[in-house]
């Protein structure tokens, strides 16, 4: 596991206040109960604000599971 | 007297038993025909189990088809659904339990079929009569949605109240039998589960999507099916901007019309939607479970409505009235209050005099009738919170959070939130011990309250302020929240 991941489930588990073991690749985006809209949202602000960086929308609108988060935070 | 909603599904059925009913994308199908069979199933199973008219049924409002047809199948029995989210809370669902003394539980998670039941009483054995007799006045639902008090109140919305408020919200918008509808919605929300009525009552087909977070799937499906509609609340559409920028503009020769309500909207979020959308007829309610789709407006109206929430709907009659109980004239503001046959008859054990003025439900919110009849919101009476369109009760957080070791006293209240109209604001007074970050907080209250319940903010104060007669003043803290310009989030 890179930093980048290391970093980023960190910040999903923190978010989601889930366990670190609970958070991998596949695991998909709104499938737990503890990850809703507003869980989302913020999830979604405290990555931009820790990666310092503004998410793209383009992107965003085909990200369906943690593993499309990890790349759009990578490839920017 | 309109036709009762499940009675107009099972003819629909008859009538188009290979039209398709609902669909979950990439899993299932059901046409008419088919719905007409689980309902049948579902209500001779029920039936066996021993409900009977104005019988509670809980059931968990996945977004499964068995839901569908347990919930219209309850109906058919005369006995009363109870919707509940299927992860609500140990605690809540004991005290709806509690009040409610349902006959039998219905919790489907995944599998879609009857399979969950826990029978909560002694049941009978009987055999199935031909057709059981429902009454428009026999209450139809129970929702359970977050009053002033610190428990969830039962509202009652009778057959009557459902067939009513389906025919204003179709014929507002429009609605036929050869719509194809997006719903992101959860169904255990009265928005979600009208958007179903409506959809099924026309005949129309209804496609069930797991919210608005993966708007992929969303935009899959209005290719695939070629939706013709979709409906969410306003949060949920803020969301999809958020993830999907001015995608949706790219469906605006398809979109027939786009429902949305539970939440203000600014009126500049509400052109902007209506640009990208120029042809689709937007259309958003005021309204709440207790009295569905009061106003409506559409979005293409001038500009100058964009500000209000619109007129009355059709067959409704909205006045204001003063703190005595007197109607007011145009322009004076006042409690909104609402008449019509979609208003609920009451609460669950509560006494519902004071619900009323008259025939008019006082709805706690402010605001004022213009000459021209459009209806402006300005402020609310009661302190409920609205996140994304969910009404939270602040005492009920504040309680979850007073038991808390380490905090003395806690009051909370809403602040704005450009997304989900309001989030909750903690405001504690430290006892003894060590004092909670936000995020151990919402570390503890996950599992008590719902997510939309927990704090988004967290703010120690000295003392929570209050009236000499020991009255929480929220909108003090409201006040000093403001001037925080953001708090300590």
């Amino acid at each position: 596991m890179d930093s980048i991941q290391e970093k980023l489930f960190e910040i999903i588990a923190k978010s989601l206040n889930i366990s670190s073991s609970q958070v991998n690749e596949e695991l998909r985006i709104g499938s737990i109960p503890e990850w809703d809209s507003l869980a989302h949202l913020n999830l979604i602000s405290e990555i931009e604000s820790a990666f310092a960086t503004q998410l793209d929308v383009g992107k965003l609108l085909y990200a369906e599971k943690v593993g499309d988060l990890l790349n759009i935070v990578k490839k920017g | 007297m309109h036709q009762l909603v499940y009675k107009r599904i099972l003819e629909n059925a008859a009538k188009t038993p290979n039209r398709t009913a609902l669909v979950r994308p990439g899993e299932e199908e059901l046409s008419y025909g088919q719905l007409m069979q689980h309902i049948a199933g579902a209500k001779k199973h029920l039936f066996k189990v021993g409900v009977r008219s104005s019988d509670y049924i809980v059931l968990a409002a996945s977004r499964s088809f068995s839901f569908v047809y347990g919930y219209l199948a309850v109906h058919a029995l005369g006995a009363v659904a109870v919707p509940l989210d299927p992860q609500t809370p140990a605690e809540r669902l004991k005290y709806i339990r509690g009040v409610l003394s349902p006959k039998a539980g219905f919790w489907v998670s995944g599998e879609h079929g009857l399979a969950d039941i826990a029978i909560f009483d002694g049941l009978e054995d009987d055999d199935l009569g031909e057709d059981i007799p429902v009454d428009a006045n026999a209450v139809a639902d129970a929702m359970f949605t977050s009053g002033t008090t610190a428990q969830p109140k039962g509202v009652l919305l009778t057959h009557g109240n459902l067939a009513c408020a389906v025919n204003n919200i179709n014929m507002f918008i429009g609605n036929g039998p050869d719509d194809v509808e997006i719903n992101p919605m959860p169904l255990s929300h009265s928005f979600g589960l009208a958007r179903l009525r409506c959809t099924l009552y026309e005949g129309a087909t209804q496609i069930i999507i797991d919210g608005v977070m993966r708007p992929k799937e969303i935009f899959k499906a209005m290719d695939e099916y070629k939706a013709t509609g979709v409906g969410m609340v306003a949060p949920a559409w803020m969301v999809l901007k958020r993830l999907s920028g001015d995608f949706i503009s790219r469906y605006c020769e398809q979109l027939r019309y786009f429902e949305l309500g539970s939440a203000p909207m600014t009126a500049e979020d509400k052109a902007h939607l209506a640009a990208l959308l120029p042809k689709t007829r937007i259309c958003m309610h005021y309204g709440l479970t207790e009295a569905s789709r009061a106003a409506f407006q559409e979005f293409h109206e001038p500009q100058e409505f964009l500000s209000t929430v619109g007129r009355p709907s059709p067959l409704v009659e909205i006045k204001i009235y003063n703190e005595s109980g007197e109607s007011l004239p145009d322009g004076e503001t006042g409690e909104i209050c609402i008449k019509g046959g979609m208003v609920a008859k009451g609460y669950l054990n509560v006494d519902n005099e004071t619900v009323f003025y008259g025939d008019y439900f006082r709805t706690g919110d402010l605001g004022y009738k213009r000459s021209d009849g459009y209806i402006v919101l300005t402020g609310r009476l009661k302190e409920m919170i609205n996140v994304g369109g969910k009404k939270v009760s602040p005492v009920e957080v504040d309680q979850a959070l007073a038991v808390l070791p380490g905090v003395a006293e806690a009051a909370c209240v809403g602040v704005p939130d450009p997304m989900l109209s309001e989030v909750v604001a903690a405001f504690i007074v430290a006892g003894d011990g060590e004092r909670y970050t936000l995020e151990k907080v919402r570390e503890l209250l996950a599992g008590v309250l719902e997510s939309h319940q927990i704090p988004q903010y967290l703010i120690y104060i000295d003392e929570v302020p209050k009236t000499a007669s020991g009255k929480v003043q929220r909108l003090q803290l409201k006040d000093r929240w403001s001037q925080m310009h953001g708090g300590a989030k």
